[in-house]
Parts: C-alpha cells; sequence; structure tokens
C-alpha cells in the first residue's frame, strides 16, 4: 500500500544536505507526496501529409540565359510508414507524389513520385547520430497523360549529427549518397554527393524559424558533365494546430556546371500550407 | 406611492438612476483598488514581511505587500498572498519569498510556495535562481532549496519553465508532470510524470487553506490522468518523493522486504538516514 508507512521519517536536522540531495525536515509534508507515473509512449508508424506551396521563380526553366519569370503550385501527398524494429532501429517505407504545375509556362508542368523503402538507425552513444539507408524509384511524368519522362532507381545513404545548442535550438549537419544504378533516358541519370546543414530556432510554441543549405556535386553519367550547386532555404512556419502548419518559404539555388550552357542560378519565394496526421 | 405629489415620482427614478450609477463607480473603484495591490490573505504562525534592508515586522492579514517587500516564513509558519491580478501564492513553512517588477514577479528564495494564477491574467513570474516559470493561467507548486535543487510541479495550467540567462533554455511544464534540476542548470531537463490526485490529498497547502479558485480545472485534470491510467497510457509507479526534496522512495515493496529503501532520484539507494 502506498502511504505513510513507508517513509522514513523526519530525522534529520533542516537544511542539511546528503551527497546532492535534500534530506527530510519535519515541515516536508506542507508540499504533499509525489507518486511518480510511468508514461508509456505511444509509437505512432504511419505519417499521412497533404500539402500545397506555391511559389514565385525568377528562372522558370533552370537556364543560363533568357530567364522567365513564372509562379508555380506544388501540391503533394506523403504517405510513410515507419515500423520501429529495435529501440534505435526503425523501418522506412513510403509514398511521395508532388505535382509541379507553372502558370505562364505549363510545358514545363511535371509530375514526380518517389517510392522509398529502407531503414533508419539512431545512434545515441555517438551525438544521436543518424544513419539512414533506402531504396528509391523516382518517376517523372507529364501531367497530362502521366506519360513517363525519367526513371531512376538508387541507393540513397545519408549520416546526420544534431547539435543542440538549446531546447529550442538546433543545428544539423549531415552527408548524402545518391547513387543511381538505372535511369531512362541516360542523360538526366547522375550520382550526387551532398553536404548540407540546418539550423532551426522555435520562437514560440506554435512558431520557429528554418535556415538550411546544401551543398552538391551533380555527376552526370552521360558524357562528362559535373554540376555544383549549392541551395540556401530559409521558412518560418507557424503551427496553427498540431495537424496543420503554414508556413513562408524561399530558397536560392546556384548552379555551376562544367558545361556553361547548365550554369544558372534562380530564386523562389513564396508559401505553404500542410496538414499531418500519425496514427 | 399615491401620496407623493405628482413631481416626486420622476424625481425618484432620477435619484434610483444615481444610486445605480454610484453604486457601479464605487464597485469599479473597488476592483480597480484590488487591481493595484497585494495583500497578506492568511498567516499562520510565525510569518514576517518588510522590504529587505529594513527589519522585518509580524505580518499580519490585510498588510499590503510592496515592489521589493520580502516575506518569510518560520519553521512552522505558512501565509498566503493574493496578488493585484487575483494570483494566490501559499508559502510553505521556512520560505522567503521576494516581489518585484510591479509585483508581477515572485522570487523564490528558498522554500516552496503553491502558486494559482488565473487564467487569463497578465503573465506572472516566479523566478528562483536562473530559472523562471511564467504563466498567463496555472496553478503548481515550486521548491528551491538552496542551490541543491528547484523542483517544479503543475497542477492545471501550463507554465512555461526556461533559463534566464541562455537563449532558447525554455519548455512547457503540463499538468501532471514534475520538473526537478539543479538551481545552477545549463539546460534544463525532461519532465517526469506525477499523480495529481495523491499529490492534492496530501499537500498542505491546499488541505489547510480555503478552496482553490482553480480546483474545478485541478480536478479534471486529475480525471483525465485516471483515465490514462486506465487506457495504460500511465502506470503508477511505487516511486515517491514524500514531500519536499528529491528523496524517491520505494513504496508498496514487498512483504518480505524488511523496509522500504530511500532511494536518490537516480535511483540509486540513499545514505540518507
Amino acid at each position: 500500500m502506498l502511504g505513510r508507512q513507508a517513509y522514513p521519517g523526519p530525522t534529520a536536522t533542516p537544511g542539511v544536505e546528503t551527497e546532492g540531495y535534500a534530506v527530510t525536515s519535519p515541515n516536508e509534508q506542507d508540499i504533499g507526496e509525489q507518486q511518480i507515473l510511468k508514461r508509456v509512449e505511444e509509437y505512432k508508424p504511419f505519417t499521412i501529409s497533404i500539402y500545397s506551396s506555391f511559389y514565385w521563380t525568377s528562372n522558370a526553366a533552370l537556364v543560363s540565359r533568357g530567364a522567365q519569370d513564372d509562379v508555380f503550385v506544388v501540391p503533394g501527398v506523403t504517405l510513410m510508414y515507419q515500423p520501429r524494429i529495435t529501440k534505435t532501429l526503425y523501418g522506412q517505407v513510403g509514398v511521395i507524389q508532388q505535382f509541379f504545375l507553372y502558370d505562364r509556362l505549363p510545358e514545363l508542368n511535371f509530375a514526380n513520385l518517389d517510392v522509398i523503402a529502407g531503414f533508419v538507425y539512431y545512434l545515441p552513444q555517438f551525438h544521436n547520430l543518424t544513419l539512414r539507408g533506402y531504396y528509391d524509384y523516382n518517376r517523372e511524368t507529364d501531367t497530362n497523360n502521366f506519360d513517363e519522362l525519367f526513371v531512376n532507381h538508387s541507393i540513397i545513404l545519408t549520416a546526420e549529427l544534431p547539435f543542440r545548442i538549446a531546447r529550442a535550438q538546433q543545428l544539423l549537419v549531415g552527408v548524402g549518397l545518391n547513387l543511381s544504378f538505372y535511369g531512362n533516358p541516360e542523360s538526366p541519370r547522375r550520382n550526387n554527393y551532398s553536404l548540407y546543414g540546418n539550423y532551426d530556432v522555435a520562437l514560440s510554441r506554435s512558431f520557429s524559424l528554418d535556415a538550411g543549405f546544401q551543398f552538391v556535386v551533380r555527376d552526370y553519367y552521360s558524357g562528362d558533365r559535373t554540376d555544383v550547386n549549392e541551395i540556401l532555404a530559409v521558412s518560418a512556419n507557424y503551427r496553427v494546430r498540431d495537424w496543420l502548419t503554414v508556413s513562408a518559404l524561399s530558397s536560392f539555388a546556384w548552379n555551376q556546371s562544367n558545361h556553361s550552357v547548365f550554369d544558372y542560378s534562380v530564386a523562389n519565394i513564396g508559401g505553404g500550407v500542410a496538414l499531418t496526421v500519425k496514427f | 406611492m399615491n401620496n407623493l405629489p405628482p413631481s416626486s415620482a420622476p424625481r425618484l427614478e432620477i435619484w434610483g438612476r444615481g444610486v445605480v450609477i454610484c453604486l457601479l463607480l464605487a464597485g469599479t473603484c473597488l476592483n480597480a483598488a484590488q487591481l493595484t495591490e497585494t495583500r497578506v490573505t492568511q498567516v499562520m504562525k510565525d510569518v514576517k514581511l518588510g522590504p529587505p534592508q529594513a527589519t522585518p515586522r509580524w505580518a499580519a492579514v490585510g498588510d499590503s505587500v510592496h515592489d521589493g517587500d520580502a516575506i518569510s516564513t518560520g519553521a512552522v509558519g505558512r501565509s498566503e498572498l493574493t496578488f493585484a491580478n487575483q494570483t494566490i501564492a501559499r508559502l510553505g513553512a521556512k520560505t522567503i519569498v521576494s516581489i518585484s517588477g510591479g509585483t508581477r514577479t515572485m522570487n523564490l528564495v528558498e522554500g516552496a510556495m503553491l502558486f494559482q494564477i488565473p487564467k487569463g491574467a497578465r503573465e506572472t513570474r516566479i523566478k528562483t535562481a536562473a530559472i523562471a516559470a511564467v504563466s498567463t493561467g496555472a496553478t503548481g507548486i515550486i521548491e528551491r532549496h538552496g542551490q541543491f535543487y528547484v523542483k517544479l510541479l503543475v497542477l492545471e495550467g501550463t507554465v512555461r519553465c526556461y533559463l534566464t540567462n541562455r537563449l532558447g533554455e525554455s519548455l512547457l511544464v503540463q499538468p501532471g508532470q514534475i520538473l526537478i534540476t539543479k538551481p545552477d542548470v545549463t539546460a534544463l531537463p525532461e519532465p517526469a510524470d506525477f499523480d495529481i490526485a495523491r499529490e492534492m490529498k496530501t499537500c498542505l497547502l491546499v488541505r489547510e487553506f480555503q478552496p482553490l479558485p482553480s480546483q474545478r480545472r485541478i480536478e479534471s485534470e486529475e480525471q483525465k490522468q485516471l483515465n490514462l491510467i486506465a487506457k495504460g497510457t500511465y502506470i503508477p509507479s511505487n516511486l515517491v518523493i514524500l514531500g519536499r526534496g528529491t528523496q524517491v522512495t520505494l513504496v508498496n515493496a514487498p512483504s518480505t522486504t524488511p523496509s522500504p529503501k530511500p532511494l536518490t532520484n537516480t535511483g540509486h539507494p540513499s545514505h540518507a538516514p
């Protein structure tokens, strides 16, 4: 029975401290008894996210000369299943479908499908290092008849190291490999080697700011083309409900290639809304 | 009324309206007076009050508490303060609290205090060492013992706890959560969970005073916890902190165990008596 018979008794002098812990005192009952409850965390492996973002872009076709600005929207849906295999090992199976729909240049419209399957492994003993390895099936189609424009099979490996600056601020650095082992047509097929970082700060329980950068070397299989790409992204996110987030989004990208025709720079500014449910 | 001259009826009506207006104005003024003063509303045994630079005097019910004043209780003393925004602070024994920031900040120097910040009130702040707890509607208990520990329990509402010397080190403590940390901490630990109903039944700062205005909200949180226990989200443990301090006592032990052994909050057997 929980009760006072277990109470060791007020035997020590008030104010005396033993090994860093306060000892009992004659008045110790005034704030009552705190029985500890053990919380059993309910893990929810399924995530459904439906979102839509819109952007003004300074260079819709990502060209080196004759850039045309446009507005485009990106509606999408993500279904993800992350079963917990062990305390630090999780499976990851997911489908991501996005549409890129342009206003004045509809000939640039395309749909992008990714199907992924792999594992996530956390190493708490190494500063919460997170390792991911998964297979990615990527298919790009047009948006009218869903005719295939490009298909790619790749293995993606990432290692991420989070640094908690304070409870509301976190810095993350990561490296990634995206190794294509089949692509059709061959010309856009490439391997990506990336270094990335992200900083986020929660200014309140609902409002957060994120800033991220990515440095990618893109090694194309066809010919001798190699691109170096830098992306800087900044966003402000307001969580209206646990399941609803609205965001102001911006990103800037620069691409340098050993074939100058592929050089470009682009700025995208816009906003988005996302509905996310876990179960 | 029929005996009154015909002109008296409108005059009475005017007087009546005047009285109503005066009563309303008086009520408003009285309310304004309540909103500008912090008062001692309960005194049990030895309680002293006064500015820190002067010799403290014995406190009495109705005494005004001003910015910069400190109130202290003796070994068997307890007291209650009611603030301008109707925040209630109940001081346990051997407790020292000073008031600052236009009486919207309580500085807990030593001891234990129950606080009840009315829902929708302007943000009220409780400071102790480098730790601050703020809320616009919550009931909880905060305790500090020298440089050894700070303990915060939330009974209802949400309290934001943060470090005053470290930007971004902030967390929300929800009903039924207990946070124990060192006063000179540089990173706040994760809170644990405690049984609100047991706390309310055994807390003398609740039992020996008038019912709290937030009593119904606390009972609602107790009910939520009971539902979560029934659902299996919470499992009651046999670890209890019996009052002040951080010593965790193993209770409900098997009968073969000679006597329950106090544990430290790291789970190791304590060497304390």
